[in-house]
């Protein structure tokens, strides 16, 4: 198993910070792309805000504000299906009905804006990660 | 220099808390912001993310976690087609809690060209407005593909890609829903 030190937190050559990494690897030495953890990863570490479904009935719009951390800008990912059967691609085969959009409210809410123009109801599941935008 | 990483007690007021309400956890600031004073939009990592926004269902800023991840092969037929194939399955008891059966974050991308490609087309299916351009692989997550088993499948429509392999890559992670 691990034969280096895994976690570090301080001072790593000029940076002060915290890291972690890899088993059997050894966090003084290796390179950030070999850690697990780095926070010398100037945009942020990528936490998931969101990752559940969205429903919308037929020919409506269903808005969903979640809290942006601060104002940072989140990236924004949906399939088409419900939690437990989700796809990708296959809404943008069948249909261009429904669309989803990702949007900036105020400094505290962003704001899911999920279309349906279809005849019967639709769910989308939606992944929202902090910061991990430009 | 400043201090960047805070493990215990906080009191920072930029993130609501005080010497009379502290919050417990980890938190990095970006490089050159005191973590101690940082603001929300000045944090790299925190364990304090909660969001009680009606109709939010809050991962709590959860790290993806790559449960499997490799690739599987597929070969089109002489139309482009690949039917309906699995990609990979795994036991449901992996993300089964309290005898509930989760979705795991499902991620997958398509060798742009056959074998060890080293371009690859984004998850989902395109075609261009005149049908004339067509990439990409559809793929499906399916938390009840069998009474065991959930799985990733993929499909290609008639993609212009006639009797070649190639390879879809895959990430089974966590969080799940």
């Amino acid at each position: 198993m691990a034969t280096g030190d895994r976690v570090l937190v301080g001072e790593k050559g000029s940076d002060y910070g915290l890291w972690v990494s890899k088993p059997g690897g050894d966090v003084l030495s290796d390179a950030d792309v070999d850690l697990l953890f780095s926070s010398e990863n100037a945009g942020g570490i990528g936490q998931i805000l969101l990752f559940q479904q969205v429903d919308i009935p037929a020919n409506s719009t269903t808005t969903q504000n979640y809290n942006n951390r601060g104002g940072g800008k989140t990236f924004f990912y949906w399939w088409s299906g419900s939690s437990a059967s989700y796809a990708a691609g296959a809404q943008f085969l069948t249909s261009a009905a429904i669309t989803c959009s990702n949007n900036y409210v105020n400094a505290t809410t962003n704001q899911i804006v999920a279309v349906n123009g279809l005849n019967s109801s639709a769910s989308l599941t939606v992944l929202v990660i902090n910061k991990a935008a430009a | 220099m400043v201090d960047r990483v805070l493990l215990g007690k906080n009191t920072n007021s930029n993130l609501g808390y005080s010497s009379e309400s502290p919050g417990y956890g980890l938190w990095v600031s970006e490089d050159g912001v005191n973590v101690e004073s940082a603001t929300e939009a000045q944090l790299l990592y925190r364990t304090d993310i909660a969001d009680s926004t009606s109709g939010v269902v809050s991962a709590n800023g959860a790290i993806m976690g790559v449960k499997y991840r490799g690739y599987t092969a597929v070969t089109t037929d002489a139309g482009g087609t690949v039917a309906l194939t699995v990609v990979k399955s795994w036991p449901k008891t992996d993300f089964t809690v309290g005898g509930t059966v989760y979705t795991p974050l499902c991620l997958a991308q398509m060798g742009k060209t056959g074998g060890a490609a080293t371009t690859q087309y984004g998850g989902g299916w395109h075609a261009s407005s005149g049908g004339g351009i067509k990439a990409g692989m559809l793929y499906f997550v399916n938390t009840n593909y069998s009474s065991t088993h959930s799985a990733l499948l993929c499909q290609l429509p008639a993609s212009g890609l006639a009797s070649t392999t190639h390879r879809i890559y895959y990430a089974i992670c966590y969080p799940a829903i």
